[in-house]
């Protein structure tokens, strides 16, 4: 038999050993049926010494001894035989490792890269993504969202809304609301006085999610409805932080901006709903104009499917719905959408995508990493062929040896594992301190168990993929050849495995390369968008009043609260001045909502004076901002007609608006002098003036639409905008100090450079196109690596042919332009390749991406360029070897 | 029956194995059959020694297993010696005799 056919055989019954490993059960039946033919050969035994038979089976019975007893001495037989082999091999690969320090260094680092990694990442995507809501049957909610296209794709819903629907829609089993905008209140009466964020929620809010309070109750239904006792739910956090988490404290009061709240109960601490709430009240306690509304938007919805109901239903249903409401409401609720759509994790919904892409580019890196391990196992193991020949033609079972082989390799798959969780803690350090501050749960990350284990995993499958291959390869040999050969050299013909090997590599790094470019160019084009002021020498900070009951407020008269506004707007003009009269200050000016940083909308619906409206056309809304008269010139923003606010415009209906409203609905240029209603959903019109236009300014950052703006003069507006002379930071302590002698109880906090916050607004493009860019590169270089192997090797394999070559006359210039080819031909097919597979995958980073899409020509060609001239130098080094052969060595190697 | 009943040295078992499939593959009775008739009844493997020691050769490697027609048209397992069972005979051999001659000199030494 020759060796070819009897490798062949054995690989045949490969299946069936691999199931007498693992499946007990096999092995034992065929112990059986092997020890009754024993019992049935001995009877015939003893029948033919004479025996009748049934004295014939009892003898051999007897002389069998107990069945069992004998199976079990057979079974511990084999899985000591089967562990003694294996304990065999494992000492031989440590042996050959490490006879071989410089191979198995590279291999396991190359390794150690790729699982490191993937480590790291999986712990990210493990504890961000793959987190479950803590929720009960998480996948049966759904948040709800009115839509008012084309300006607005999603927002919250009215209180009056909110309320009908509550009792109408039948796909929910249970719908319940919660305030959406942070409301911030002055906490007194626990320790020192402190900033706490308030939110509303509806009583079944928590019987919705099915969470239970784990100290005292959740709100009653009663507590729904106006007139509730004024109570109060803290979060897990402010109870720990300020109540030292003392359960005793129920029944004792907290006080809010001078309210007392009794309170009722504590929310768990792993409750993600609303991060930045410290204190839950009950919807009762809204102001009932709030509760009543169509016309405001605050409420957060959130509600259960009913059994057997799925999302496409309940979007059918709610429809219908929101039209019936269009027909009864539709000054307030034409041309209204609803949005039905599953429950999402608030922090992952932005980073969902980029994490993904890194975990995807990731994965290619392990790829390109199995890929250069199994070049390293082919070369190694074409330089053992002889040991391997000699050792079948010795007798050596090919499967033994092919344990062997991959036991090796699994060996180093392991250590590069482990070696691959120290590379895995460092990332994760250097991830947690760039990670953007939304992110919060990545500070958690840990190698845990669930880490650990996809480690050994990914280790273990690395070591299968990039050791199989090549251990069957160098049981694939003609024995006599392979022992008469020299021991270096093996059949050119195998190049080619290797070739397709960096053609694999190159178009693996290459779609990670794109995704990378896409992102980067991404990022440049954020930062080159204007933002419609100037940032430079810019401070920032908010200064807040105490806020008044909210009954003082309702009793009042408009002209009260008129000259409140006005009593309020002399207060800030005078801690203004103040502060305009520091050295190195040029000017100071207020807004309500900081452009960029703000994520809450005050937009309302208006009507052109003397244009009539149609029913179909959604009513356009402004984005209104209250400013003081110098917010435009502190802030740099360009006035392009008419004329800016001045201080007697607090007194008078007038506005100035963007310029994009501008052309919007005067395209002539002429909207100077025409008036608009702003209050077009409530019974009084109340009619503004344009006074001026502005420049656009990007209020809710950098990649967002831009907005209608509309600027009117106000009261206190919290956020100060102060431009300094010298860099913005060094006033800073010299202003809080000068706010703190104005009045002690006004509080100051946000301080931040403008340059700041237009930096934190793109800290999640930053975060991921570093991580992908970073990623991206390690993978160019490890098939960098993986290209420079091979040629090297080949160039070694052919010493002997560019010796006869340079023998015969071939210059070195030749011998170099050998080896280029080689390494430029196999380059462009794995770019190829690659091209082909990132046309394909790029569309799904579409979503991440600003002003480029997702083919976009120049960064493919970019990727070509680098990725090619990586390659090519790559190849130099062997090229240069192979120029300096010597002809004379090289002919006499054989 | 009544004959002297030697217990097999450690070690030994194997070779004994080893050496009664070097001819022709057997099955399991024969092989203990055959290693009663060439040591002339000194030794005689119980079923509780010979499976096991059987499977572990073929797990080791020695030998390989092949169900097959004994004489009188029974099921049986036949075993039979791989290249590297015939290559551990040898050097079994050689060290058996090695240590054969080691013995006897001890104790012809007085």
């Amino acid at each position: 038999m020759s060796d070819n056919a009897q490798t062949h055989r054995w690989f045949r019954s490969l299946p069936l050993r691999l199931r007498s490993l693992f499946g007990r059960e096999s092995v034992d039946r065929d112990l059986d049926d092997e020890l009754q033919s024993v019992l049935d050969l001995t009877t015939d035994e003893n029948i033919a010494k004479g025996m009748t038979p049934r004295e014939a089976r009892r003898a051999a019975k007897i002389s069998l001894g107990g069945v069992d007893q004998v199976k079990e001495q057979v079974r511990a037989a084999r899985a000591g035989a089967w562990f003694g082999t294996l304990m065999q091999d494992v000492r031989f690969g440590l042996r050959m490792l490490r006879k071989n320090p410089g191979f198995t260094a590279v291999a396991v680092l190359t390794l150690a890269l790729g699982i490191g990694a993937n480590t790291a990442i999986f712990g990210v995507v493990q504890s961000v993504l793959l987190r479950q809501l803590p929720y009960l049957d998480p996948g049966a909610l759904v948040e709800v969202w009115n839509s008012y296209l084309p300006q607005f794709p999603q927002f919250a819903l009215s209180g009056a809304d909110f309320n009908d629907w509550r009792s109408q829609a039948k796909p929910f089993a249970q719908m319940a609301a919660y305030w959406s905008v942070p409301l911030d209140a002055n906490l007194t009466g626990a320790g020192d006085p402190a900033r706490v964020e308030i939110t509303y929620a509806s009583s079944n809010l928590f019987s919705t999610l099915g969470v239970r309070p784990i100290v005292g109750r959740a709100f009653l239904p009663v507590e729904d409805h106006p007139n509730a006792p004024d109570i109060a739910m803290l979060s897990f956090k402010l109870w720990a932080d300020r109540f030292g988490a003392n359960p005793a404290l129920l029944g004792r009061t907290i006080t809010l901006d001078g309210r007392n709240y009794t309170l009722v109960g504590v929310l768990p601490a792993n409750f993600p709903l609303v991060p930045w709430a410290d204190v839950w009240l009950p919807m009762g306690l809204v102001d009932p104009n709030e509760l009543n509304t169509r016309v405001h938007h605050d409420f957060n919805v959130v509600a259960r499917l009913a059994p057997h109901v799925t999302i496409p239903q309940a979007q059918t249903e709610m429809t219908l719905l929101e039209q019936r409401q269009a027909q009864a409401h539709p000054a307030t609720n034409r041309n209204f959408g609803v949005i039905i759509a599953p429950m999402r994790d608030p922090q992952t919904v932005k980073t969902r995508s980029a994490l993904l892409a890194i975990f995807f580019t990731v994965g290619m890196l392990l790829l390109i990493a199995c890929a250069n391990l199994i070049n390293l196992l082919l070369a190694r193991n074409s330089t053992r062929r002889k040991e391997i020949a000699i050792r079948i033609a010795l007798g050596a079972a090919p499967l033994r040896l092919m344990r062997q082989l991959l036991i090796e390799s699994l060996l180093l798959s392991l250590l590069g594992g482990a070696a691959g969780l120290i590379v895995a803690a460092a990332a994760l350090g250097v991830l947690k301190r760039l990670a953007p501050a939304a992110l919060t749960d990545i500070q958690t990350v840990g190698l845990n168990v669930w880490v650990l284990a996809f480690t050994f995993a990914i280790a273990l499958l690395a070591g299968i993929i990039s050791g199989s291959w090549p251990a069957r390869n160098s049981l694939r040999l003609d024995v006599n050849t392979a022992l008469k050969e020299g021991a270096r050299s093996s059949p050119a013909s195998r190049g080619w495995a290797r070739d397709s090997l960096v053609v694999a590599e190159i178009s693996l790094a290459l779609v990670p390369l794109v995704g990378a470019g896409l992102l980067i160019r991404t990022f440049g084009n954020l930062l080159r968008v204007d933002p419609g002021f100037r940032a430079d020498h810019l401070l920032t900070l908010q200064v807040t009043l105490p806020a008044l009951p909210q009954e003082r407020l309702n009793k009042m008269t408009v002209l009260e609260l008129q000259a409140l506004q006005q009593k309020q707007a002399a207060e800030w003009e005078q801690l203004a001045d103040r502060i305009r009269a520091l050295p190195r200050v040029n000017s100071v000016a207020g807004v309500d909502f900081l452009p960029i940083a703000e994520s809450e909308q005050a937009s309302s619906r208006f009507v052109i004076e003397g244009r009539p409206e149609t029913e179909s056309t959604p009513r356009p809304a402004a984005e209104m901002r209250v400013v003081s008269p110098e917010y435009f010139s502190t802030m740099g923003i360009p006035l392009i007609q008419g004329r800016v606010l001045a201080p007697a415009d607090v007194k008078i209906p007038n506005i100035v608006i963007g310029e994009k409203m501008a052309r919007r609905f005067w395209a002539a240029g002429d909207a100077i002098g025409h008036r608009i209603n702003l209050c077009s959903l409530y019974s009084q019109p109340c009619w503004y003036s344009i006074l001026g236009v502005v420049g656009d300014v990007h209020q809710f950052g950098l990649n967002a639409p831009l907005t209608f703006d509309v600027y009117f003069p106000g009261g206190w507006t919290n956020t100060f905008v102060i431009r300094t002379s010298v860099a913005p930071s060094l006033l800073v302590p010299s202003i809080r100090e000068l706010i703190h002698k104005f009045d002690p109880a006004l509080p100051v906090s946000h301080v931040l450079t403008m340059d700041q916050v237009l930096s934190d607004s793109l800290s999640q493009q930053r975060f991921s196109t570093l991580l992908l860019g970073a990623f991206a590169a390690l993978g160019l270089l490890l098939s960098a690596v993986g290209v420079y192997g091979v040629l090297s090797y080949a160039v070694g394999e052919r010493t002997n042919e560019i010796g006869v070559r340079m023998a015969l006359g071939a210059e070195p210039r030749d011998v170099v332009a050998l080896v280029i080819r080689h390494g430029a031909k196999v380059s462009a097919a794995g770019i190829t390749l690659g091209l082909a597979g990132a046309l394909a995958l790029t569309r799904l980073l579409s979503n991440l991406l600003y002003g480029v899409s997702a083919t976009d020509p120049i960064t493919f060609v970019g990727v070509v360029v680098i990725l090619f001239g990586v390659a090519l130098l790559a190849c130099y080094v062997p090229a240069r070897r192979a120029m300096r052969v010597d002809p004379m060595v090289a002919l006499r190697h054989e | 029956m009544d004959a002297e009943q030697t217990n097999l040295l450690q070690g030994t078992l194997d070779l004994v194995i080893l050496k009664a499939l070097a001819l022709e593959e057997m099955h399991g009775l024969g092989i203990s059959r055959r290693i009663e008739q060439i040591t002339k009844g000194t030794f005689q493997v119980k079923p509780g020694s010979l499976f096991p020691a059987l499977h572990r050769m073929e797990e080791a490697g020695w030998l390989s297993s092949a169900w097959g027609e004994s004489e009188n048209n029974r099921r049986a397992k036949y075993y039979r010696l791989t290249k590297t069972g015939r290559r551990q005979l040898g050097a079994e051999t050689k060290r058996w005799s090695r240590v054969s001659l080691a013995i006897k000199r001890a104790l012809e030494a007085s």
